[in-house]
């Protein structure tokens, strides 16, 4: 498997369908975990980062990701372009792609399994499923965690649990999360209701991309904050009685819409869909906001030429570093510009 | 005699651990409300460190070591960047982490997920001290048939521990 291949589509938890896939656009947990023979990241020296680099990597390639393709990128031995290709697939983090020394991501095919060497910790497994479906994801990880362990010895202490470089994440070491898309909540200026709520109980919201990002194209991500004093199952059963609150929310509010305010609804969603068809140069901010309201139409059936699978596909593809691996070349943000009007409208010309 | 607990100093210590190890005894009293505010299940050899090099959870103010003897991450340095340097980092830092874990998480015991690996270590370790607590009484009863049958099993248990 070669990361040409993964060019022309999106992961498979993007194209999925999933549970409530109307609005929960995927769900994803990940545990963080150290090896208990050597010192964290903050304290590891180039030699011992290696070590730890080679060990992991070793034990990957031994016990693989359950299916026959997956593959392996070394950070330090690719170029910028890269990282942020992996980075747009929400394969890596930010932290990752910006870091240096050894470092890397291994992942399956279908995307919903990756596993990052080296990042703040020395691994960090991550399960992506398609909609609301985080117990799944969250079973997906575990025969991994287990045969991880049994090669390499993770830090463990019965007092704190799985030892981690910051205490934020100590204990379980999880981070469950769900992805929403939420464009009625934020047509109507309901947003910062979730927010709150949603904080009080120890859960925090980001942007589309994780940690320190804006939120753009009406995606929010929610997930817990405390890792320590609750079990894994604790942790889930709190997302799980969030979740369909949320939901349930946004879907109020959308029908509320249709009832009282179509008009302006559809006058929203027809433009954003008339301009992403014919528009000769366009930016990735621009692109968001208006696949985010094609995306609310076809899901209310205001519009029918698209399919859910490929505006979900457009989110991912039509970045920065997707649009240039698709080239060939690095371009010009202009060229950029063009390149993705160029791309957005032989899609949507199906 | 009645023994107070070690942790509050007030109630009885109906609990009772001694830890045996590289040939140096140490013992501990706790009472039932502490055991089950500090959470003590099989987490005993943790906690005992813990309770026993700091006594009652240390308080900021209280001396906490200048760095790790480990991976010589500086207090300081902990500090200033709020991440840790080595597993050993935990044990070291253990009386300024735990009201840190209060305030962060709202707790400072891990309550989840434990490794099979450790699962196995831990089971056989109760183990041992159950047949060892039987040999005990064996020999105390005068049953000194079944003792030594206990004891050949001791011996046999420990011939396989690394």
């Amino acid at each position: 498997m070669t990361l040409d291949e993964l060019i022309g589509q999106s992961g498979e938890w993007l194209k999925g369908s999933g549970p409530e896939s109307d609005i929960v656009i995927s769900s994803r947990v990940r545990l963080a975990r150290n090896l208990a023979r050597f010192p964290f990241l903050t304290k590891a020296g180039d030699a011992e980062r290696a070590e730890i680099h080679e060990a992991v990597r070793r034990a990957l390639d031994k016990i693989g990701l359950g299916d026959n393709s997956h593959l392996y990128v070394e950070l330090e031995r690719t170029n910028e372009m890269t990282n942020r290709f992996l980075l747009e697939r929400h394969l890596i983090s930010r932290e990752l792609a910006n870091g240096s020394g050894d470092r890397g991501v291994l992942f399956n095919r279908s995307e919903m399994l990756a596993v990052m060497v080296n990042e703040e910790d020395h691994l960090r497994i991550q399960a992506i499923r398609a909609g609301f479906q985080l117990h799944d994801a969250f079973q997906d990880l575990q025969w991994l965690d287990d045969q991880l362990d049994r090669e390499l010895e993770f830090a463990f202490s019965s007092e704190f649990g799985f030892l981690t470089a910051c205490p934020t994440n100590v204990g379980t070491g999880m981070r469950a999360s769900v992805m929403f898309h939420l464009p009625a909540l934020v047509f109507t200026k309901q947003i910062d209701k979730v927010f709150s709520s949603v904080t009080k109980i120890n859960l925090a919201v980001r942007g589309f991309y994780g940690e320190g990002t804006q939120a753009s194209g009406d995606f929010y991500q929610i997930s817990n904050q405390v890792t320590l004093g609750k079990s894994e199952e604790e942790i889930l059963d709190l997302l799980d009685r969030v979740v369909p609150k949320i939901v349930a929310y946004e879907r109020a509010v959308r029908e509320h819409l249709l009832e009282k305010d179509r008009l302006r609804l559809e006058d929203k969603i027809c433009r954003a869909f008339g301009v992403l068809r014919s528009a000769r140069s366009i930016s990735s901010e621009e692109t968001m906001d208006l696949l985010s309201a094609v995306r609310l139409g076809v899901n209310l059936g205001l519009l029918h030429d698209v399919e859910m699978s490929t505006v979900n596909e457009l989110f991912i593809l039509t970045q920065p570093a997707h649009l240039q691996r698709l080239e060939k070349r690095d371009l010009t943000p202009a060229e950029r510009d063009s390149a993705r009007a160029d791309f957005i409208r032989k899609h949507l010309h199906l | 005699m009645a023994k107070l607990c070690q942790y509050c100093g007030k109630r009885e210590a109906k609990i009772h651990f001694t830890e045996l190890r590289d040939g140096k005894k140490t013992e501990m009293h706790i009472c039932e409300q502490c055991a089950h505010e500090k959470n003590m299940t099989l987490a005993f050899p943790a906690v005992l460190s813990q309770l026993v090099k700091g006594g009652p959870v240390a308080r900021e103010s209280e001396a906490v070591p200048a760095a790790c003897p480990s991976c010589g991450l500086a207090y300081a340095e902990f500090k200033a960047k709020g991440r840790l340097g080595c597993p050993r980092c935990y044990g070291t830092f253990g009386p300024v982490l735990i009201p840190l874990l209060e305030k962060v998480h709202g707790a400072a015991v891990h309550r989840g997920k434990t490794p099979e690996r450790v699962k196995g270590a831990l089971a056989s370790r109760k183990e041992l001290l159950d047949i060892e607590e039987q040999l005990a009484k064996a020999v105390a009863d005068e049953e000194y048939e079944k003792a030594a049958q206990l004891r050949d099993r001791i011996r046999e248990r420990k011939g396989k521990e690394p």
